[in-house]
């Protein structure tokens, strides 16, 4: 089996291949390739990497994170109003990581303690986050901290930070997979009962995998805020939901859980940045870009689902759903 | 001999009795009777402090509203019984409006607006139920998916007009929407004649039982020949046929469309079926329970703008209702099973 390709690999393959095919044309239709402009795509999808690290751990135990979308609205209407001077800065910074990873720890446990579908559970918070994130800031505006736009845009020693945070929070996934943490998050979202027959505490697991998800959603709120509009608003979060799932499901992380790389997503994150850039300079219509990614969203669930039933059935044993 | 037969008979009657002859009962009509029980309180509190809240005018603009969500609603809860969920009907009811108001002209346009809509329909159904049938896809992502797809299509046959279209909306669309016959609002006769033709579709019909079968148990389905990859098809070309209708009278209703007409609806859509008391998990549920769903909703709708509260405190209320619609159904239905 060594050395050989089976179909079980494909999930890892696929996103390589279109990130690197994704990457030619864009290439190709900008004619050349320069530096600054390379670096205005990573700094554009970095609130999507932020915020795929969270959904990533929360699809890999099997469940699904539908308030990211709200949380970093919440995040970002706290920072537009209530930091907007550097003095600020050192009560809300802290308190909006807090704002989200409490968000997220409160669908968790609700998750693990009522028994209710993760997907409920979330969409119910994603509308009580959005309205909190109304009744904090009405309409787009307020202002940004000249500190944060300081601390989060820019370079560091000749090198941009947002290649900084990208490659931390991916340090920060090769670390996490190899502790007992990363294992117990797969467990999860393999077999359940199994994972607690080997002593794995599955319902904590589940509260800080979500939890995680609240903390990064408020991360990319920040970035957000600080390095790409100046400013805040209550709807910031809207387009991450499906975007963040789209980073995940491109990626190749498996729906059912269990298996996945946040690799994947950060190069799902960027594939589904190529296409905005491509439509942009072929000069077509922005909405292009979302009906692009919408189509290959769709290819790719129905690819890899297609895939997975194929291995189930050479694998009867597996076979317990229909 | 009399033993023998007593002590075999005694043994199949553990489970079934109690599951659903007397568990079953409270896990099915209890929710539904409790949605409405909060309808008719919720309507009476309203009307002590508001005396205005109970006059016909007031009743009439409630099933206005209600009627478009109740559609909407009536296709998401054959999905969600069938353990589905359908996330693009925001999409659907934006086609159905824009493309209804972009063919405003005489009758025959009209018709040409209603084909186009329905063939539209048919497919983002066929497409949302073939994969989540044949590739068994998580329904979730694909209409999200979907969703997005669709709506990117329609802005971009539009160029992005994403406020009002130029056309007009046709006369019957705005009778059906907002008129009255006698004393009747006519959305509320349209309305009684779909919820009839739903509890039929749902009890009387091959059809209805397979989706409740699916919903149950799909592997037992399948075994005992239920038809189950062309039911679940079956269930979402409905959802999008009923968002199409739903949009249709939306741009009635405001007598305009634009493409984003629809977007409330993802969530609220969902609302009305899970405070019916439909059952996430699926196998439970009855279109009545989504009728209160839906005048709930309108209802809370009505308070919220008599106490000058925004659209902020209405998203808070839907967020807060389902955690304790769900968390209800979901106690009242662990109990029954237990006992």
């Amino acid at each position: 089996m060594r050395g050989r390709l089976s179909i079980q690999q494909v999930p890892a393959i696929l996103p390589t291949l279109l990130f690197v095919a994704l990457f030619i044309v864009m290439v190709g239709v900008q004619n050349e390739v320069s530096q600054p402009s390379l670096e205005t795509v990573l700094e554009t999808t970095l609130p999507l990497i932020l915020v795929g690290f969270g959904q990533s751990l929360v699809v890999m135990t099997g469940g699904i994170d539908l308030s990211v979308g709200g949380t970093m609205s919440l995040a970002s209407a706290f920072l537009a109003t209530h930091a907007v001077s550097n003095g600020d800065l050192v009560v809300w910074l802290p308190l909006v990581l807090v704002i989200g990873l409490a968000g997220g720890a409160v669908n968790g446990i609700l998750i693990v303690k009522t028994r209710i579908q993760p997907f409920i559970v979330t969409l119910a918070s994603w509308s009580v986050f959005d309205g909190l994130a109304l009744l904090v800031l009405p309409t787009e505006g307020g202002g940004v901290a000249p500190g944060l736009t300081k601390f989060v845009s820019g370079e560091l020693a000749g090198i941009p930070k947002s290649l900084i945070f990208a490659v931390l929070v991916i340090l920060a996934w090769l670390v996490l997979r190899r502790t007992k943490f990363g294992l117990a998050v797969l467990a999860v979202g393999s077999d359940q009962a199994s994972a607690r027959l080997n002593g794995i505490n599955v319902d904590r697991t589940k509260v800080i995998v979500y939890a995680l998800s609240g903390l990064s959603a408020a991360l990319a709120a920040i970035y957000y805020n600080g390095a790409l509009t100046f400013s805040g608003s209550p709807t910031a979060g809207d387009p991450f939901i499906l975007l963040s799932v789209a980073a995940v499901v491109i990626g190749g992380t498996s729906l059912s859980g269990g298996r996945g790389s946040y690799l994947g997503t950060v190069l799902g994150a960027l594939s589904l940045s190529f296409i905005s850039q491509i439509v942009f300079f072929a000069g077509a219509e922005s909405y292009w870009s979302q009906f692009l990614q919408g189509v290959l969203v769709l290819v790719a669930v129905a690819l890899f689902s297609g895939v997975e039933l194929l291995v189930k059935r050479r694998n009867p044993s597996a076979m317990e759903e229909v | 001999m009399s033993s023998a037969v007593r002590s075999t008979e005694s043994v199949p009657t553990i489970s079934p009795r109690s599951r659903f002859a007397e568990g079953g009962w409270r896990r099915r009509q209890l929710p539904i009777a409790l949605a409405w029980a909060f309808v008719i309180l919720s309507f009476a509190i309203v009307s002590i402090f508001q005396p205005g809240f109970h006059s016909n005018a007031n009743i009439r603009s409630l099933i206005d509203q209600s009627i478009i969500l109740g559609l909407v609603g009536l296709g998401q809860t054959v999905v969600i019984i069938c353990r589905g969920i359908d996330l693009s009907v925001p999409s659907m009811m934006g086609i159905a409006g824009v493309v209804l108001a972009s063919h405003g002209g005489g009758g025959g346009e009209v018709v040409e607006a209603l084909v186009i809509v329905a063939v539209v329909a048919i497919g983002l159904g066929l497409l949302n139920g073939i994969t989540i049938a044949l590739l068994r896809a998580p329904a979730i992502i694909v209409t999200l998916a979907t969703n997005t797809l669709a709506l990117g299509a329609l802005l971009v046959t539009t160029s992005g007009s994403t406020s009002q279209t130029g056309g007009a909306i046709p006369h019957i669309f705005r009778t059906v929407a907002t008129g009255k016959i006698g004393p009747l609002a006519t959305a509320g006769l349209v309305w009684l004649a779909i919820a009839i033709l739903a509890t039929l579709l749902m009890t009387a019909t091959r059809f209805g039982r397979h989706v409740y079968a699916i919903g149950n148990n799909p592997l037992a389905a399948r075994m005992s020949g239920v038809p189950v990859t062309r039911t679940l098809i079956g269930a979402y070309v409905f959802s999008s046929l009923c968002a199409a209708a739903g949009g249709l009278l939306l741009a009635g209703y405001l007598n305009q469309a634009f493409p984003a007409m629809g977007s409330t609806y993802l969530f609220t859509s969902i609302a009305v079926v899970l405070i019916g008391g439909a059952s996430i998990l699926g196998g439970s549920g009855h279109y009545l329970g989504t009728v209160a769903g839906a005048l709930l909703l309108s209802i809370l709708g009505g308070v919220l703008a008599i106490l000058d509260l925004g659209p902020a405190y209405l998203r808070i209320l839907y967020g807060l209702l389902i955690f304790v619609t769900v968390g209800l159904v979901t106690l009242v239905s662990e109990k029954s099973r237990v006992t």
